[in-house]
């Protein structure tokens, strides 16, 4: 009987595990990394204000971190799909222009589903809301999860508010001066469960996190996706919004911060 | 030279732009203070810790390049299956089952038929 011969050694089989050990390795590092405590890293920009944070304290692992826009300019945060199961999974937000008459009866009609954060989970169940044709999203509200040291987004609602003219700088090419709405005429935008949503919170349970722009739609939904670490799965754990920064009138609403 | 051609071939695929739906791009302005926990991070490694970020977020992985031409215009749709109804197609097509059912069967609310275009 032969001793066994050595394998042959395989230039190219080599290459291959090499590139899987330098990848793997890479991945695991960049997973590793942590918000510091309070603001996300995702930046507002100059002409943009950041509304107060949702989630997201403690030391977690982030798998993305950044901003939820809508691709055009002019065009508004119009409604959004959860997906949702012990806490918020997805996130993903739909977008319009709304067209004005001389009298600034403004409505939008075609929505674009856009950018999303997240990953659904096996528990996850899906759920859709959309402001009225009249309205954009200019706040939210949020339901906290703690799991051990970590909050993550249990629930959430947005604000729809009045749209009362059409986007302001939106056709110079400059930096988008924002859809304007009414800091009177808003309301709350419900995720209706769905079948599948095991961790929804009742309704009649109360809010802590509330925010708003003042004056202008939402330019950005702001998010950092972490790991829940209950399970293992990606989840939602920091959430704010962008708003354009406008001069505050006497009694304004506060903008959140 | 096999094994040049190779890692030239892997780095391409890697390095391409994954032309998918993408959060932020790597190059986002608002993204340029992040810093990594030991805050000791040259431009270069951060930007390789973007690209790797974003492609290990839901828009096809380190895969994104190579499954990127299914999601141009153009590219072979999936099929609306036992759908019949337009809006509960583009719910079957965005993965979104639930939805597509209750459009289908006309049970739908206002919120869905906006987001599927029904």
């Amino acid at each position: 009987m032969r001793g066994a011969a050595p394998a042959p050694h395989s230039p190219l089989l080599s290459t291959l595990r090499w590139l899987l050990v330098v990848l793997s390795a890479t991945l695991t590092h960049a997973y590793a990394q942590a918000l510091p405590k309070g603001m996300l890293e995702a930046r507002p920009q100059a002409w943009e204000a950041e509304t107060l944070q949702a989630g997201g304290h403690g030391q977690g692992r982030y798998l993305f971190v950044g901003t939820l826009r809508c691709k055009n300019a002019g065009e508004g945060i119009v409604g959004a799909r959860l997906l949702r199961s012990q806490v918020v999974d997805l996130l993903q937000i739909g977008c319009a222009r709304a067209e004005c008459t001389d009298d600034n009866d403004c409505e939008w009609k075609q929505l674009d589903r856009g950018a999303y954060a997240g990953k659904p989970s096996d528990k996850s169940g899906s759920s859709i809301a959309v402001c009225p044709r009249d309205s954009m999203i200019s706040g939210y509200r949020a339901r906290l999860k703690m799991a051990g040291s970590l909050d993550y987004l249990a629930d959430l609602q947005f604000e729809c508010a009045l749209v009362i003219a059409p986007a302001i700088g939106a056709e110079q090419g400059a930096p988008d001066g924002g859809v304007p709405v009414s800091d009177n005429k808003r309301s709350w935008l419900p995720f209706p469960a769905s079948d599948s949503a095991a961790g929804a919170s009742p309704d009649s349970a109360p809010w802590p996190i509330e925010a708003r722009c003042a004056q202008r739609a939402a330019t950005g939904v702001s998010v950092a996706v972490g790991v829940f670490t209950p399970t293992g799965q990606p989840a939602i754990q920091a959430l704010s919004l962008f708003c354009t920064k406008v001069a505050p009138p006497v009694g304004s609403l506060p903008s959140g911060r | 030279m096999k094994r040049v051609a190779l890692g030239f071939a892997i780095f391409l695929v890697l390095s391409a732009s994954p032309n998918a739906q993408t959060a932020a791009p790597a190059n986002d302005p608002s993204l340029q203070n992040s810093a990594a926990p030991s805050g000791q991070m040259s431009e270069g490694e951060r930007r390789f810790r973007m690209m790797l970020l974003q492609r290990s977020m839901g828009f096809g992985g380190i895969f994104g390049p190579m499954i990127a031409p299914l999601n141009k215009p153009g590219a072979p749709k999936k099929s609306c299956g036992a759908y019949s109804d337009p809006a509960a197609c583009a719910a079957h097509r965005n993965g979104d089952g639930w939805a597509a059912d209750r459009l289908q069967q006309k049970r739908s609310n206002p919120s869905e038929r906006a987001w599927y275009g029904g």
